[in-house]
């Protein structure tokens, strides 16, 4: 299994490294200059010995393969760059203030989206084709259907701005959390519930479970003992899109309510055309992806000895 | 439902029938199978009520989408406006109408796009084998290992808003799930003694591919299809929300919600309506692509 594992994290360190080529490519291709100095109001003010110690500072003045080494060699010593937006500042201490809010965020709705998912899938599967069946898949359709910049902006409607019952942006306290953390868990919760009915529903119709019933054991007892216990394993896979599914969801969450978090930097450097923001955040996000994936599927061989690796 | 269907014909008749035709077209078969789903015979509905609408979009709007009206700016919903106007004093109905055309165009066209690009690598790459597949799967890979609205974002930033760029953007993003599925099936496919039948007789490459190895995957792509449209309009009514997706005054779902959300406070009327016409889009492909799955690949929902 370890040489299972050695040889998974060299294919990330492969897809991390064509990631970065391909989002440097395209950051380099981009129209427009980052420093602004195209723009013709400041291209007045500017005497071209300015315009080359500012590219010499910020390394533009450079071939791009040379600037992509030069990236490169500093990133990987820790070193992510000057901002070009916010200038003179280094990209890392931007982010080491920004990812704590995300975190708390993504942490918090995550681990609400997997406990509910799962809670409310088991019951829909258990009163399959009652009412309680259809109620939580009906919850699990909406956070299904409904995109998360929509929900948001029904939820301001409806809370913030009918009833009053909570404050539309901001960061910092109970109240402000609600709302972007209930937009960003409906989703993957929708996820979830109908991935462990669907893992639940295949269980119970194994011959162990009848053989259960046979003999007689409590239905409590057969769902508890043999139905939840080998339904929950696959259940773990949908931690990975989860992940995936947090980054993208926190662009628009942080977006809407304003929370100063790391999606929200990432918009801002995409905006100001910020490449080393976009690299380093680019790197970051996708590297998060792939150790969720890794992590998941390491953790599916541990709780199932059926699973081998090839 | 199924009992009643079959009790009409009574044995001797349907046995006569079964001596005389031919064994019924498998997609006609799935495509029955699907309608008998209350949820996606609705959806299917839905759906074919907004193309139409997005196709005739000049004849059902009251007023044009485009020309700012002065002397009815920010109006409530009323007679002469059913839905209200905006802050330019255009009609939000007929705004939501031309909406339908972009949504619509944008979904069929860029997932048409997906499809076909998906395809192609993953034929490829699973037919040939060898560095052209490890080359293209080390590709495949590191864009599906991240989320795709980022680079979906990245792409539109780099490369300006619009129609055009955004079907290309959403189009080079989103293929590499019909690749995995295509390469899957044809390796899985292309040891089996009936390709290497119409290799002995020298049937050329494309036509093995065509013919013998994509109609097993067409299932498949067609269930991919339908899940993706929706992602589609999803994802262009997302960037245009953020104002990276198409240009004003295009009558955009997510530029009319980007104009909204700015005057929430003091005309909501301009964010609800656009909010529930992309919530009821949603549903209808959501249930529609359950049934579609149900009937035309069996296996995955199992």
């Amino acid at each position: 299994m370890w040489q299972y594992i050695a040889r998974r994290i060299i294919q990330a360190f492969i897809t991390l490294l064509v990631l970065s080529v391909l989002t440097f490519a395209i950051s380099k291709l981009t129209p427009g200059n980052p420093l602004g100095l195209d723009d013709p109001e400041n291209a007045a003010k500017i005497t071209p010995e300015m315009r080359k110690q500012l590219l010499e500072h910020y390394n533009l003045d450079k071939p791009i393969p040379v600037q992509y080494v030069l990236w490169f060699t500093h990133f990987i010593r820790g070193d992510f760059g000057l901002s070009l937006v916010y200038r003179n500042e280094h990209v890392q201490n931007i982010l080491a203030r920004a990812w704590p809010i995300s975190a708390e965020l993504g942490l918090t709705a995550a681990t609400l989206a997997i406990t509910l998912g799962t809670i409310l899938g088991v019951i829909a599967a258990v009163y399959r084709n009652t009412i309680v069946d259809y109620l939580s898949m009906l919850i699990a359709v909406a956070g299904v259907a409904i995109p998360s910049f929509v929900l948001a902006i029904g939820l301001i409607l409806l809370f913030s701005l009918t009833l009053h019952w909570l404050p539309v942006t901001g960061w910092g306290t109970p109240d402000r959390a609600i709302m972007p953390i209930f937009v960003l868990m409906l989703g993957p919760l929708a996820t979830t519930a109908r991935f462990t009915r669907a893992s639940m529903l295949e269980v119970i119709k194994q011959d162990y479970v009848r053989t259960a019933r046979a003999k007689g054991l409590p239905e409590r007892m057969v769902i508890t003992r043999h139905v939840l216990r080998n339904a929950l394993i696959p259940v773990i896979t949908v931690a990975g899109p989860t992940i995936a599914s947090m980054v993208t969801g926190s662009v628009f969450v942080e977006g809407i309510f304003t929370i100063p978090g790391v999606a929200n930097a990432f918009v801002n450097a995409i905006g100001g055309r910020d490449y080393p923001m976009i690299m380093a955040q680019t790197i970051i996000f996708g590297g998060l992806v792939i150790l969720a994936n890794l992590a998941v599927d390491v953790l599916y061989g541990v709780i199932d000895p059926r699973i081998r690796y090839s | 439902m199924q009992n009643a269907a079959r009790g009409k014909a009574r044995p001797s008749e349907s046995a006569a029938l079964m001596v005389m035709q031919p064994p019924e077209n498998p997609w006609v078969k799935a495509f029955r199978r699907m309608l008998k789903n209350r949820g996606a015979a609705i959806g299917l509905g839905v759906i074919t009520f907004f193309v139409l609408v997005g196709i005739f979009a000049d004849v059902i709007a009251p007023y044009d989408p485009l020309k700012p009206n002065f002397d009815a700016l920010r109006q409530p919903p009323s007679i002469h406006h059913l839905l209200g106007t905006d802050t330019e004093g255009r009609d939000i109905l007929s705004r939501l109408i031309f909406g339908t055309r972009i949504s619509m165009s944008v979904g069929f066209l860029s997932q048409g796009l997906t499809i076909l690009i998906g395809t192609v690598v993953g034929a490829l790459a699973g037919y040939y084998g060898h560095w052209l597949d490890s080359i293209l799967m080390r590709i495949v890979d590191a864009l599906y290992a991240f989320p795709s609205m980022l680079l979906l974002i990245i792409i539109m930033v780099a490369f300006g808003r619009g129609f055009v760029n955004l079907l290309i953007a959403m189009s080079i993003t989103a293929w590499v799930g019909a690749a995995r599925l295509v390469r899957g099936q044809v390796l899985q496919l292309k040891d089996q003694g009936f390709i290497e039948a119409a290799h002995a007789m020298g049937t050329p490459d494309m036509y093995i591919l065509l013919r013998h190895l994509l109609p097993n995957v067409l299932g498949q792509l067609m269930v991919m299809f339908s899940f993706g449209v929706p992602a589609a309009i999803m994802s262009e009514a997302g960037l245009s929300f953020l104002g990276i997706g198409l240009v004003p005054p295009t009558p955009s779902w997510g530029l009319m919600l980007n104009q909204g959300f700015a005057l929430i406070r003091s005309m909501p009327h301009i964010v609800i309506a656009p909010s529930a016409v992309i919530i009821i889009v949603m549903l209808a492909f959501m249930y529609l692509g359950d049934g579609m799955r149900d009937a035309f690949d069996p296996r995955a929902s199992q």
